[in-house]
Order: C-alpha cells, then structure tokens, then sequence
C-alpha cells in the first residue's frame, strides 16, 4: 500500500477511534475533538515525511496542520477568557 | 489496482466521521429517555418506567450487598479486627457510590429514594464512627494497663473519663443505627432480599456495646469513685444549668475548687467529649463558669468534665442535644447579568442558622454551594445553561444537631444568549481578553511559522540546483521553478557534483546530493511538476520508458539500499551507483543534443 492511503487510513482510524471513545464516555465535544485530530495528523505527517523528498500532499497537510495550529491558539484563548470570566 | 479499495476503504471511515459528528451536532439523536436515565445524578421520572423491568436484575445484588455489608462488618468490629475493618468500610464506600449511580434505576418513588440513600449513608458514617471509637477503646485498655502498673491514679482517672465519653458515643450511635432499621428491612422486603443479616448485625451492635458498658464499669470500680484528687483536701466539682439544649443554645457549667493551697485558681479546664473546650474563669462569687455554644455537636449525649492543673478532676456531667427542624425558603429565582440570582435564608424555629453550607441543586445536580451569613441569609448567583430547568436549595445538615431541609421548587426558563456562543457579550470589551487572544494568536502564528520551516535535526541540507554546462537557465525560469516549499534555492552551481569525491561517498549527504542532482536535472529536461516531492522510486517510475530509465532506475535502487536499506556504500556498489548516475547523466545531456 503506498504511504499516501497508509497515511489516510490511519488518520481515520485515529479519528473514528476518538469519537468512538467520546461516544462511549458520553463527552462528545468538538474542541477536544479537534485537538485530538491536529495531534493525529501531526504524528502521521512526521512519520510520513522523507528526508529526501516532500510529496505535494504532504506539504499540502503540513499547511493544513499549521492553520491547525492557530486555529488550536484561538481556542486556547477563548478557554482562558472562560476561565477569567467566571 | 489496490489504489481503488483503499480509497473506497478511506472514503468510507471519512463519511462515518461525518455522520458521527453530524450526529453530534444534532444532539437529540443521542439524547433519550433510555440514555438519560444512566447519566450520572440525573434524574427523569419519565424514564424510570421503561428501564425497571430489565435492571432490576442488576439491582437486587446491590440492594443486597448493602444489607449484608454492615453485619459482615459489626461483626468485625465486634472481633477486633481492624485490619479487616478498614477493608470492610471501603468495601462498603464502594458498594454505596454504585447506590449512588445506579439507583436511578429502581423501582421506587423519589422520596423512598431518598429516604433509602440517607439511611445507607447514614449507616455508612455510624459504622466509620463504631470503628473508630471501638478501636479507641482497645487503646484505652492497654494505656490503662499500663498506667495501673506505674500507678499513675491522673492518667487513669483521665482513661477512665475518656471512657465514659466513649461509651455513650458508642450507645448513641447504636440508637442511630436502630433509628435506619426501618428504612433498610422496608425496602429490602421490596426486592425480596434477605434480611436475616442486617437483623443480626443489630443484635452484634447491641453486644458490642454491652462489651463497652461492662469495660466501663469495671473501669469505674476499679478506680474508686471516678474523681481522683490532688489531695485529700482538695475538690472540684461541676454542674450543668441546662441538660438540654439545642441548636445556638448555651450550655452553661458552673462549678467550685476547693484546695488546701493558699493560692486560688484562675482557670480550670474543661472538657467535653474528652476534648478540650475552653477554660472555666472565676467569678466574683468565687464560682467558676464557662458557657458554650452549640453549633456543630452531634445530636446526642455529650460528656463534660473539668480538670485542674492536670491532677484534679471533677466528677463527670453530661447534656443532651437535641435535634431542631430547620427551614429553608427560597425566593423565586432573579435573572441578573446572565446568571441566576438565588437567595434565601436558612433557619430553625427560633434562631438563624450561621455558617451553614447550603447546596443549590438544578436538575438534581448540583450547582453552587454557598454558605448562608450571620443573619441565616444566603445569595448566590449561578451560571445555568440555556432551556427549562428546576431549582431548588438543600440544607444536608451533616455536621449540625439539624434536621435536613430543602426549600420550594422553582420552574425557571433560561433563555438562549443574544449572541452565538463564544462571542458573549463582555468577554472582547475587557482588554485583558483582547490581550490574551492576540498574544495566543501571534504565539500559534510564530509556532506554525516554525512548524512550516523546521527541518529535522541530521536531515539533508536543501536540494542544490544542478545545470548542464551548456544550459544555463535565466533567473526568471530559477525564480518560477515549481520547488517545494521550505526548499530555498541555492547560489546555481556553488554544489555540483564535481564536490563529491567519487572514492568516498558517504550513503548519507553525499549519496542524497547526487540524487538530489539527479532529480533535479532529469524534472527540468523531463518537464516534471514539482521536482522536490519525488521520491527515489516516484523518479525511476516516471523514467521507467525512456532512455534514461535503465540507469535512473539502476541508480535508485542502489541508493535506496543504501540510504534507506541501511546497507552503506560497498566498493561494488559505489561503481554502480557512479556508473548509473553518469550514464544517467549524459543520456539527459545527450536529450539535449
């Protein structure tokens, strides 16, 4: 199987392993869900990656992974203005 | 032909995402009855019809583990065995907090609820107390051993009245754990469970606390009348104005010394429950007198006595306090800046009830906690989350000579904020959140700036741009080159690969440089996209039917042994790799010709 689907097949299964668990817990929420996916995706990118050769979609994950990242720093924000505001 | 399954496969795992989520956002698909029945402290009557009929199976266990986990552990207590003891009360915390789970399952009104929880509960702390007390009584038998054999008459006289303590501690509790008798055989006959247990473990009680009774009064003859004196001349004696008392009331001793020291005493100890309560100061009257507030004693009978300078005891003295109803009203709830303003005042027939934790219950769960003022008045304003909710306050009473007491409910409509959620309003007009929003915001900007340009630590230096002597390209076609990003291009032809040394070719930076060469140069002949994104075999596969295919493909595969199978670069395999990377070469020179 090449890298690529490797890659996709394990994001999902990650993916549908957190919201299995949530569902089991019963706390299905977005947020953690979101961070669980970014720290995923982080960890299959950097397996993924080559010393040698960056595939195009790999630098296309990278891009959406950084914008996971701010995305990520806005919601850190917003739990501690939360907090504050209590 | 495994591409197609894989992306069905994926596809697939993706679009149930998606429906999970989905099923997420529309919440009530996950929400009913049957599934708001398990959630934790939550209570919906409408509910417990559907799900009673297949848990009670799974019910009657538990009811009957809580029957016979307080025989099991009397009957230790009554065997000394406090080892066990300790095993055996967690054993029966853990049974009660699966009471608390699942006891929303059962069949039972709310008040029987209600009523059963309290009892268990209340049989949990009287069987805490047993243990405790009992196994302070076995200390108070050595220590007695031991101080009648140094004869040591303060120490014993003092074991002697800690014992008396005790042992209506002890007699006190036994009424307590009758008082639950009722309540625990009433909803064991329900589910048809055994009770023989429970029965028997009021009968071991009952001895347990003959046991203390006889210890006592054999302690008691032992040491005379009770009050060992300083001298023979010396006295101290107490009374109690009031034997009965109640919540806020005093309990007022009085007292008289006499010594035959010249010198008057200013102060006497005294002690109730074998615990220090303050000092008895003399009057003008030359009696002593002391006055103390009933606020947090149990209900029950108390032991008082006095002691002065360590050596002289008084007779001991006892007091009843008795348990007051309380009441607790509630105003209608207010709406206030968002939250929910309760307030209320807590009471007893005669007198407020201070410092007292009063618990805000929504839905059945609890909200805010909040301590009512000297006055017995409470006010706290609650976050409660938008639709229909049922409020009321509870007072639990744990620790207060207090009958528990809950006020009025109130139905309250919590309306949906004015703003979607995470914009309220306020939360962006206060420039402390305006800080910290843009400082996270510039901080995950720089984090994915970084992210974006990191390379790994030992990874291979940027790709170098490798030109044929003949063909120079212009800076324009450098500058529109399709490189990957992160792959800034180097000064053209700074690194060639007339830099390598063809006798000492390292699998790792060298190796990687002529590849790098290599794709470079044979994507600018070739026309491929994205030059920086192929892998060694992505090259060979793209090559395979031209001309140069043979060698790229010879080559690659030497360098993925290399590089990638670990193997290094063998004297064999470094001639075939500079054989194929040449030939490889000078065929893409030979294209250009």
């Amino acid at each position: 199987m090449m890298k690529k689907h490797l890659a996709i097949s394990a994001l999902a299964a990650w993916v549908i392993l957190v919201i299995g668990f949530m569902m089991l817990a019963r706390t299905l929420d977005l947020e953690i869900f979101f961070v669980l996916w970014l720290i995923g995706i982080l960890i299959i990118v950097e397996l993924a990656s080559d010393h040698t050769a960056t595939p195009r979609y790999l630098s296309i994950l990278k891009m959406v992974i950084a914008s996971g990242v701010i995305l990520f720093g806005v919601i850190v924000a917003r739990k501690i203005m939360e907090i504050l505001s209590q | 032909m495994r591409r197609l399954p894989a992306l069905l496969a994926s596809s697939a795992l993706i679009i149930t995402c998606l429906v999970l989520i989905a099923m997420q956002s529309g919440s009530p698909l996950l929400y009913s009855p049957r599934s708001d029945a398990f959630a934790d402290d939550h209570v919906n009557t409408a509910a417990l019809p559907r799900v009673t009929g297949d848990r009670s199976a799974q019910v009657l266990p538990l009811i009957e583990d809580l029957l016979n986990s307080p025989g099991s552990l009397v009957l230790t207590i009554k065997a000394n065995d406090y080892e066990g003891v300790a095993r055996e009360l967690e054993e029966y915390r853990q049974v009660s907090r699966n009471l608390d789970r699942l006891v929303i399952n059962l069949d039972m009104t709310e008040s029987e609820l209600a009523e059963f929880r309290k009892a268990n509960q209340e049989n949990l702390h009287i069987l805490t107390e047993l243990s405790n007390g009992t196994h302070r009584w076995e200390e108070l038998k050595t220590l007695e051993i031991r101080y009648r054999e140094s004869g040591d008459s303060q120490m014993l006289t003092s074991i002697t009245y800690e014992g008396e303590s005790l042992q209506r501690k002890i007699e006190d509790l036994y009424r307590d754990y009758l008082d639950q008798e009722d309540v625990m055989i009433r909803t064991g006959e329900k589910f048809n469970a055994d009770t023989s247990t429970y029965l028997q473990s009021e009968r071991d009680f009952r001895e347990v606390v003959s046991q203390v009774e006889t210890g006592q009064e054999e302690r008691v003859s032992a040491a005379g009348n009770g009050t060992a004196t300083g001298g023979m001349e010396s006295r101290l004696t107490i009374d109690i104005i009031d034997r009965e008392v109640s919540y806020s009331e005093f309990v007022q001793v009085q007292g008289e010394i006499f010594t035959s020291h010249e010198i008057r005493p200013e102060e006497v100890d005294l002690f109730i429950d074998s615990q220090k309560a303050g000092s008895m100061h003399m009057g003008n009257n030359l009696t002593l007198s002391f006055k103390h507030v009933v606020e947090h004693e149990r209900a029950g009978t108390h032991t008082v006595f006095a002691v002065y300078s360590g050596s002289l005891f008084s007779e001991i003295r006892t007091f009843l306090v008795k348990t007051d109803p309380t009441m607790l009203v509630m105003e209608p709830p207010a709406h206030e800046g968002g939250k929910v303003v309760m307030m209320g005042t807590l009471r007893t027939d005669k007198t407020p009830v201070k410092n007292a934790p009063v618990v805000i219950l929504s839905d059945g769960k609890i909200v805010s906690t909040v301590s009512t003022s000297q006055e017995g008045s409470f006010r706290v304003a609650a976050k409660i989350p938008p639709g229909d909710h049922t409020v009321k306050a509870l007072f639990e009473a744990d620790s207060y000579p207090l009958y528990p007491s809950e006020s009025e409910e109130f139905k309250i409509f919590i309306p949906e904020p004015a703003t979607p959620a995470g914009e309220e309003p306020g939360i962006l007009a206060n420039p402390v959140h305006i800080g910290i929003l843009a400082a996270s915001i510039c901080v995950s900007c720089v984090a994915a700036f970084f992210y974006l340009r990191h390379r790994r630590p030992g990874s291979i230096p940027p790709a170098p741009v490798f030109h044929l002597p003949e063909i120079r390209p212009s800076d324009e076609e450098i500058s529109e080159e399709n490189l990957p990003s992160g792959s800034p291009i180097e000064e053209p032809d700074r690194i060639s690969s007339d830099a390598i040394d063809p006798g000492r070719i390292e699998p790792g930076r060298d190796l990687t440089r002529l590849f790098s060469i290599l794709r470079l140069a044979a994507s600018r002949k070739l026309a491929f996209l994205h030059p920086g994104s192929l892998t060694p075999r992505e090259l060979c596969a793209k090559c395979r039917d031209l001309a140069i295919g043979n060698a790229i493909c010879r080559f690659t595969r030497g360098y993925e042994q290399a590089v990638y199978g670990g193997s290094g670069v063998t004297e064999e395999n470094r001639e075939m790799l500079l054989d194929s990377y040449n030939a490889a070469m000078e065929s893409l020179e030979g294209i250009d010709h």
